[in-house]
Order: structure tokens, then C-alpha cells, then sequence
């Protein structure tokens, strides 16, 4: 039985980047939400428990994972931003490429300052 | 003379590339070309084709990664040495160029495209603000171009396609409608517009720039106001919606 | 051969065919359509606008008059009579079906500027420029809450009579290279005309290859009229696409090279708005004269004096058009145009029930011939065609129906055409290319039996098309695994009707020692009443030929006078 030949998408531009940009940072902000639903359901074990989870929280390795937090929170959210203001007529969708522009300046910049904020922590320290 | 690579592919056996080298001029659109390697080269070449005029969608194929119509894109237009010929992508193969159009030609059938009229809807006032959205919408050719360029659609996927919902839209706002509140429920339901997520594709593909995400982001707006009570379905069907 | 059985199939899937469906469907459950390629592909998306006499001021009378007058005499009267006075109902029914035609921003409905072609008032109902696709994307929408099969992407290779009654029709499935046999009560025949027997000076679409006419005729039933081939004097030049007689009727000029608007040479009363055949004729006479701009062989379409407002509002599909095909902005520039093929006035003879001489075979628009074009068709008058009769032929359908026995399945005739099928498959063994020889048929059609026609041209005409008969026969199948989108194949199978109705053509034209309408012999530049004002008749004569002979015209009020534009 031979498997259904079907070719895979074609191009992967801007929008097509960016749509994969948004699914992939939704799921990491997903699995953030779990990870902070155990760590502060670590106050059931006390207070012990709780500070003991927390310090392990400032390792170089958890501050990244931090920073990865903030980027996919930048992305995700300009880029519903982005839907929004084509959603409620702000942008026409037909500008799509100007609206990403903006959307990843005002990203890009923020993205930028957690950058610096968060790499003497996770190199050094 | 211009260079091009096209795929063929026959049921049960791999596809492969194969390379033609026909007379062309600048402004020789892509279907010519086609027309020409059949009628000297290599009569196998299959694709679809009728209209050539860019108004029954039949040629929509992907030419140099890009869904587009061959008979209304020039050679001058797409850049290069060599013009690549390909099948649009996310439907079966079925042979060369044709792809298995029943999933595009279904999620249609699932949009309800036919018209639930009230018996009284003979005293329905129709103005050009209706007609104007119905010619919006009828500019579509109904092509695939869009429908390839989604990366939510495919052959296993559910999501009807921005296609399908543009036509449930044009009869959502068809003021002697009387199924508003399923269509709504279909067009703004779990394979409907909310699938919509900002890859913007459909924009770039489209041969007659209908932008089929205006309209999504009507059907997910409008979807919204009625939910939340802003505006009765059945006002909202009246007044013929936005061009 | 898989069998499958319907009550009524409707062979072609245009606007003829969907409303024929929609119709028939009230009265059986068990119909089906079938079409070489799918609904939405189908020669009617092209279509721009349709007619009828719904206006204030106007009265389907009038309509009948300007259609006689425009079909030289030779379209019965009482067809015309039926056209005209079903107009509106049938038109505005379409609507009905999640059609809307544009309006108003009061309500009425959008009009033209001027009447179209020959007519005396703007009788255009349209969906911008775009009816057609609009008509045929809604009655397709309404034919998938029905029960209507719809075998798309399958091409019809016979249809199956036995003792002059319709069985079915044999079919190769594209998508998955079978055969098929769909058995009927009633078969509707509605697969337009044969425009690419003139490719590529032709507006349609590549797929219309008249191969309903050719494979009725070879049931059994008369073909009318073959000699009206209709040339619309609007093809873009270059790839013949057509440039809509709405341009015309918004108000466009035609110039030639001097810049002269030189219809009124050829028609001072209505210069461009003229019937299509008297334009063509201008605007081929003044090519001929070496009045084409720069001596080539085209005129100018002028639009600029309309201004950019009108022709936005009235025709940004036909400026798209002439900006993507040929780089010319109406609203700046002329543009190029020349006459081609458009139109098959002939057909299928059918009576006013659209029924033929087979019993349960019948054939309605484009493909038939009842006669309501006669031997010019005016514009907008071929979509009303396929509304009015589609319907007609529906419900005829549904009512034959009824009565006509299922009749047995014809094994015998089904198992030769598999063969028959299956040996051109695997023995094709020729070298030439089935579009080479479609556009030597084209060149010799164009040649001979175009707009001007003289005597020795068409006889010569003759034996190149029976040339090309037998060259049809040696053209290559290279691919010979299956019939799967097998284009090959189909092109031979295309080219057998194509040959088969282009003798028909040019036989007919011989034999018409007169000019009427469309068909203009410079041997013979009158018309000629008393010997011709008769129908031409197509019969099989039993040797694999074919013999002429004449049907009268119907004629009520309106008697054959002068016809001056």
C-alpha cells in the first residue's frame, strides 16, 4: 500500500516563521505555568520547602531558563498584538510585513534588556 | 530559450525532477511554457488547465516555492535561471502537477455554501452594501493557492481553510439567511477561524489579493461581539458587514 | 467496467449543466453530473454578465425583436419567444440559490450604460464583472445540500444508445484511471461548444472541445446550424482572451491606426454597438485594408475617455485582465484587440422541451441548437440561454423520468468501448503531439472558415481537416501505464470529436451559398432568403459520413426583413 505522497509545505517565509515562532513559544509559556504550579505548590511541604526549592531557582542554569521564559513571553505576546490590531482593524493584514517590523523592534528591545539583565547572572556568579 | 525543472511523479513509483529546455520570451507566461513542452518536448506532462485567464483556478501549482497560477505569472516575474514546477503542497500527489483537491473541495461543503432562506424573505432589502461584500468575496477563484500557503491546512488536518470560511462568511452576511447561528458555530468553532495564527500566507498567494484574513479576522471579531452581547446575530446578518 | 446507475445524468457541469441539476433534482433523487473537469473550472466562470428584460421600461418583446433581428432570421421564433418571456422569472430565481446581483446603494439593481450589442435597452443583470463565476460557484453551493452526485474529473467517452434510446455513458475516471459505465433514463447533454477547434484564435477556455456535440451526433441525434460560428470582436491580442462586450456597451471606441472611430463606416446608426458579427467584420475588413495599427493585425479598444471612476466602477475584472495579459492600463492606454472565435450557434437539434431525436437524450445551452442564437448570437443572450434551458431541460428531464424504463444495461457496447479504449491506451505508436495537432486544425480553420469565407478556401479546408482526421489517429500515447490524468489520451479522444465537428463546419459553410449573421462568404456576400432562409441539418448517413439537409424556421411576427445596425 503505498503512503500518500503529500509535499511538504512550501515557502517558509516571514509568516510562516513566525506562526511556528508563536506555536513553539506558546507551548515553553505552557510548561513554564506547570513548572511554577509544582514550585509553588512546594508551600505545602512549609516554609523549608519552599526556600529550598527557591534557592535552587537562582543557579546560572535557572536564570537562563528564566530568560528563555521572558523571550517566548515577548514573543508570544507581540505577536498577538500583532493579531489583535489586524483582529480590531488597526492594521491591514495586507501590511502584515510593516506590522512585523514594529511588533519585533518593541520585541527585539525588550527582548534585549532581559538579555543584559540576566547575563551577569547566568555567566558569572 | 528558458530553463525549468519540473516534478513528475507517477502513482506508485518515486518522483523525481525532471529538466526541459523550451523557447521562451519574457513575457510568456508560465502555462504557455507548459502548453509548449506538450506540444513539442514531452506530451506526458499533466497539469490541470482551462480557463487560462486567472478566473477557474484550475493551473494553481507551486512555481519557485510559491503557490501561484501559471497562466497569469510572466517569466519576467519569477527570477532565475531555472523555473521550478512543483504540486501544491499539503494535498496528495497524483500525478506531475495535480494534487488530490477532495479534502479543499470538502471543507467547502462544510461551510454550508448554500443559501437557508426564510419563507418572508421575499420583503429582504438588498443594497449594495450587501452586493458590494458578495463581489468582494466573489473575486475568489476558488484556486488552492491560499489553502497551500496555510501551514494549518492539510489533508489530515480538520481546519477548514480560509477558502471555506470566506464563502460561509458571504452567506453568513446574506441578509434573507436564515441559518446564521450554525454557520456562525461552524465558521468560529474548532475547525474554523481561531486556527488562524498570524502566518499570513494566504495574503502573499492570492492571484486576485482578496486577502482571505480580513475576513477570518471578521468572522473571529464578529464572533466575539456576539458572544458577548455587543450586537444580535441577527442584526449583524442584516447589514451586509463590512467590504 | 463498474456499473453505476442513475435516473438522469447531466453530462457537463456548467451553468447549463449545475441549473439542469439543481432543476432535475425537485423531481428525482437519483441524479448525477459529469464533467471533464471540476464545476468551478468550467468555461461559464468566464462569463461576465447575462440579459433579460426586467427593467421599467423595458418588455420581453422588444427582447424577442432585437434577438431575432440579431440572429439574421435564422433563430425560431418560437425558442426566442420562450428565451425572452422567461427571462426575468428565470433570472431573478438565480437568486434563490445565494446569488446576488450588484445593486444599488437605493436598492435597484446596478445598470450599464448602454444596451449591449444589438439590443435597444440595458438589459445586463451581472455580479460585477464576474456573473459567470458567481452563477456557477452558487448552484455548485447548492448542489452540495442536494443528493446529487457530482463525478467531476471524469471524461465521458461514449454515450451508449440502443435502438435510438439513451442508456449511459462510458467514462474513464481521471483521479484513479478507471473506467466507468453510468447507466440513465435520461442523459442531458450540456457541454458547451467547440471554440478550440479554431485554437488558439479562440476566447474559450482550452477544455471546450465540443466533445457532448461530437459524441451526441454519434448517438444519433441532428446536429443544426454548424456553419454560425460566432467571432467577438474584443479578443486581446496575443492569447485571444476576451476583452467583454461590456467594455462596448460602458462606452468604448474602437479606432484604427488613423485614429478614426471606424465603425461608423460599417455601422452609422449603432457603430460599436453593432451585433458581434457586423464588428467582427469591421474590424477584420479595416485589419485587411492594412488599417490595423501599425499595419498589424489588430485595432484599438479606447477606454480613456470614460475616465478612471467609470472604469473602476464598471469593469476592474476586464482592466485586470488587459494589465496582466498584454501590460495595457485601459484607463491610460488603448488596447489591442482582433476577432476570434467565441461562440458555436450550432448544436445539438432539440425541440422546445430540449429533447432530441433519441428518445431520453437530450441537450440544452451552449451545446444545443433549438434554435434561439440563429446565426448571431447577441451578448448576454448565451447566459440567459443556459438559465433558461437549463431549467427547462431539468425538469423535462424529471418528467421523462417517470415514464422511461430503466432498460438494461448495454454489456455488449460497454465491453467494445473498454476495448476500444484500452487498444488506443497501449497502441498509440505515433510520433506526433496531440496539441501539434490541434493547432494545425486551428491554423486551417482560422484560415478558411474564419470570419470571411470564400468557396475554394472552405473546400480546401475540407480535405485538410480529413487530413488531419487520420492524422488524429496516429497521434503518440507515450504514457501508457494508466489512464490516470492520462492528457495523452484525452487529447486523441479531444482531437476525434474536434476533426469530426470541424468537417462538419466547414461542410456546412460550403454549403451555404449565402452571408447571414455570423457566416459571411465573399462569393456570396447576400443574404439570400429564398433558397436559405432554412436550417442546415447534420444526419449520419449509415457509412460513417455524414449528409445535409434543411429544417425551416420558425417564423411569428416577425418576418425576415433588411437587417442594418
Amino acid at each position: 500500500m503505498n503512503k500518500p505522497l503529500i509535499r511538504k509545505r512550501s515557502p517558509w517565509d516571514l509568516g510562516t516563521w513566525l506562526w511556528l515562532l508563536n506555536r513553539i513559544a506558546g507551548v515553553a509559556i505552557i510548561v513554564y505555568l506547570c513548572v511554577h504550579i509544582l514550585v509553588i505548590g512546594s508551600t505545602r511541604g512549609g516554609a523549608d520547602a519552599f526556600n529550598g526549592v527557591m534557592n535552587s531557582l537562582h543557579s546560572p542554569f535557572s536564570l537562563f531558563l528564566e530568560l528563555v521564559l521572558i523571550l517566548a513571553i515577548v514573543a508570544h505576546g507581540v505577536n498577538g498584538l500583532r493579531h489583535i490590531a489586524i483582529d480590531f482593524g488597526f492594521a491591514s493584514p495586507v501590511e502584515h510585513k510593516k506590522l512585523f517590523m514594529i511588533a519585533a523592534g518593541v520585541g527585539g528591545f525588550i527582548a534585549l534588556v532581559a538579555l543584559l539583565v540576566a547575563m551577569p547572572g547566568i555567566c558569572g556568579a | 530559450m528558458q530553463k525549468l525543472k519540473i516534478f513528475r511523479y507517477l502513482p506508485g513509483q518515486d518522483p523525481y525532477w525532471k529538466d526541459y529546455e523550451v523557447e521562451a520570451g519574457p513575457d510568456d507566461m508560465v502555462l504557455t511554457l507548459l502548453n509548449r513542452i506538450r506540444e513539442t518536448i514531452d506530451s506526458t506532462l499533466a497539469y490541470r488547465f482551462s480557463c487560462r485567464s486567472a478566473v477557474c483556478g484550475s493551473c494553481a501549482m507551486l512555481i519557485n516555492g510559491k503557490p501561484r497560477l501559471a497562466c497569469q505569472t510572466r517569466l519576467r516575474e519569477v527570477a532565475g535561471e531555472v523555473v521550478t514546477l512543483a504540486p501544491l503542497t499539503g494535498m496528495k500527489v497524483i500525478k506531475d502537477l495535480i494534487v488530490d483537491m477532495e479534502p479543499y473541495w470538502n471543507n467547502l461543503k462544510r461551510a454550508m455554501p448554500w443559501l437557508e432562506e426564510a419563507p418572508d424573505s421575499k420583503d429582504a432589502v438588498i443594497t449594495s452594501k450587501t452586493t458590494d461584500l458578495q463581489e468582494s468575496i466573489c473575486a475568489c477563484i476558488l484556486c488552492a493557492s491560499c489553502y497551500a500557503a496555510c501551514p494549518e491546512t492539510g489533508a489530515q488536518r480538520s481546519y477548514l481553510g480560509p477558502h471555506a470560511i470566506m464563502e460561509g462568511y458571504r452567506i453568513l452576511h446574506d441578509p434573507r439567511d436564515t441559518a446564521a447561528k450554525k454557520r456562525l458555530d461552524v465558521l468560529a468553532g474548532p475547525d474554523g477561524a481561531w486556527h488562524c495564527d498570524g502566518a499570513f500566507g494566504c495574503i502573499g498567494a492570492c492571484p486576485w489579493d482578496v486577502s482571505p484574513v480580513k475576513y477570518l479576522a471578521k468572522v473571529r471579531t464578529e464572533s466575539m461581539a456576539v458572544r458577548f452581547g455587543k450586537v444580535k446575530l441577527e442584526e449583524l446578518c442584516k447589514e451586509g458587514g463590512d467590504k | 467496467m463498474e456499473v453505476i446507475k442513475h435516473d438522469i445524468i447531466v453530462f457537463g457541469a456548467g451553468a447549463t449543466g449545475l441549473r439542469a441539476a439543481v432543476e432535475a433534482q425537485r423531481f428525482s433523487n437519483n441524479v448525477a453530473v459529469v464533467s471533464k473537469v471540476h464545476p468551478m473550472r468550467v468555461q461559464s466562470t468566464m462569463a461576465t454578465s447575462l440579459n433579460a428584460a426586467f427593467r421599467e421600461g423595458d418588455n420581453w418583446e422588444d427582447h424577442v425583436f432585437d434577438t431575432v433581428k440579431g440572429s439574421d432570421y435564422m433563430g425560431d421564433e418560437d425558442a426566442i419567444t420562450y428565451l425572452c418571456e422567461h427571462g426575468k422569472e428565470d433570472t431573478l430565481e438565480l437568486e434563490r440559490f445565494s446569488l446576488l446581483f450588484s445593486r444599488d446603494p437605493d436598492g435597484g439593481f446596478t445598470k450599464k450604460t448602454n444596451g449591449s450589442g444589438g439590443q435597444r435597452f440595458p438589459r445586463s443583470i451581472f455580479t460585477a464583472d464576474r456573473t459567470g463565476h458567481t452563477i456557477v460557484r452558487t448552484l455548485y453551493g447548492y448542489l452540495q445540500n442536494t443528493g446529487v452526485t457530482i463525478y467531476d474529473e471524469w471524461y465521458v467517452t461514449k454515450i451508449i444508445v440502443e435502438d435510438n434510446v439513451v442508456r449511459g455513458l462510458t467514462c474513464i475516471n481521471l483521479k484513479n484511471g478507471k473506467m466507468y459505465y453510468l447507466h440513465a433514463r435520461v442523459v442531458i447533454v450540456c457541454t458547451g461548444g467547440y471554440g478550440q477547434v479554431y485554437y488558439p484564435r479562440s476566447t474559450n477556455a482550452l477544455s471546450t472541445t465540443g466533445d457532448g456535440m461530437a459524441l451526441s451526433f454519434l448517438a444519433g441525434t441532428r446536429l443544426l446550424d454548424m456553419e454560425f460560428v460566432q467571432f467577438h470582436p474584443t479578443s486581446l491580442f496575443g492569447t485571444n482572451i476576451l476583452m467583454s462586450e461590456a467594455c462596448r456597451s460602458s462606452g468604448a471606441y474602437l479606432r484604427n491606426n488613423a485614429g478614426e472611430r471606424f465603425m461608423s463606416k460599417y455601422a452609422p446608426e449603432k457603430i460599436e454597438l453593432a451585433t458581434r458579427d457586423v464588428v467582427s467584420r469591421g474590424i477584420q475588413s479595416e485589419i485587411e485594408l492594412g488599417n490595423g495599427i501599425d499595419g498589424k493585425e489588430y485595432v484599438h479598444l479606447d477606454l480613456r475617455h470614460l475616465g478612471a471612476k467609470k472604469i473602476l466602477h464598471y469593469l476592474p475584472k476586464n482592466r485586470e485582465l488587459a494589465i496582466r495579459y498584454i501590460g495595457r492600463d485601459m484607463i491610460t492606454d488603448p488596447i489591442p484587440i482582433q476577432p476570434a472565435q467565441h461562440y458555436s450557434m450550432g448544436g445539438v437539434e432539440v425541440t422546445l422541451d430540449c429533447e432530441s431525436r433519441v428518445q431520453g437524450l437530450l441537450a440544452a445551452g451552449e451545446a444545443a441548437c433549438v434554435s434561439v442564437q440563429g446565426a448571431n448570437r447577441l451578448g448576454g443572450n448565451s447566459v440567459l440561454e443556459t438559465i433558461v434551458f437549463g431549467k427547462r431541460a431539468g425538469a423535462r428531464a424529471g418528467a421523462l423520468a417517470k415514464d422511461m424504463s430503466e432498460g438494461r444495461v448495454p454489456l455488449e457496447q460497454i465491453g467494445a468501448e473498454e476495448a476500444r479504449i484500452t487498444d488506443i491506451l497501449n497502441n498509440s505508436n505515433g510520433k506526433d503531439h496531440g496539441l501539434a495537432v490541434k493547432r494545425e486544425l486551428g491554423r486551417v480553420m482560422n484560415s478558411n472558415v474564419g470570419v470571411f469565407r470564400r468557396g475554394e478556401d472552405i473546400a480546401k479546408a475540407i480535405e485538410l481537416v480529413r487530413e488531419l482526421r487520420e492524422r488524429a489517429t496516429h497521434v503518440a500515447v507515450n504514457q501508457r501505464s494508466s489512464l490516470v490524468f492520462n492528457n495523452e489520451l484525452v487529447d486523441r479522444l479531444e482531437l476525434d470529436n474536434m476533426t469530426m465537428l470541424a468537417e462538419m463546419i466547414a461542410t456546412c459553410a460550403l454549403n451555404r451559398e449565402e452571408s447571414r449573421g455570423s457566416h459571411f462568404r465573399r462569393d456570396f456576400p447576400q443574404r439570400d432568403d429564398e433558397k436559405f432562409g432554412v436550417h442546415t441539418t447534420i444526419t449520419q448517413d449509415g457509412k460513417g459520413g455524414f449528409t445535409l439537409g434543411t429544417k425551416p424556421v420558425v417564423h411569428i411576427k416577425h418576418m425576415p426583413a433588411v437587417r442594418t445596425y
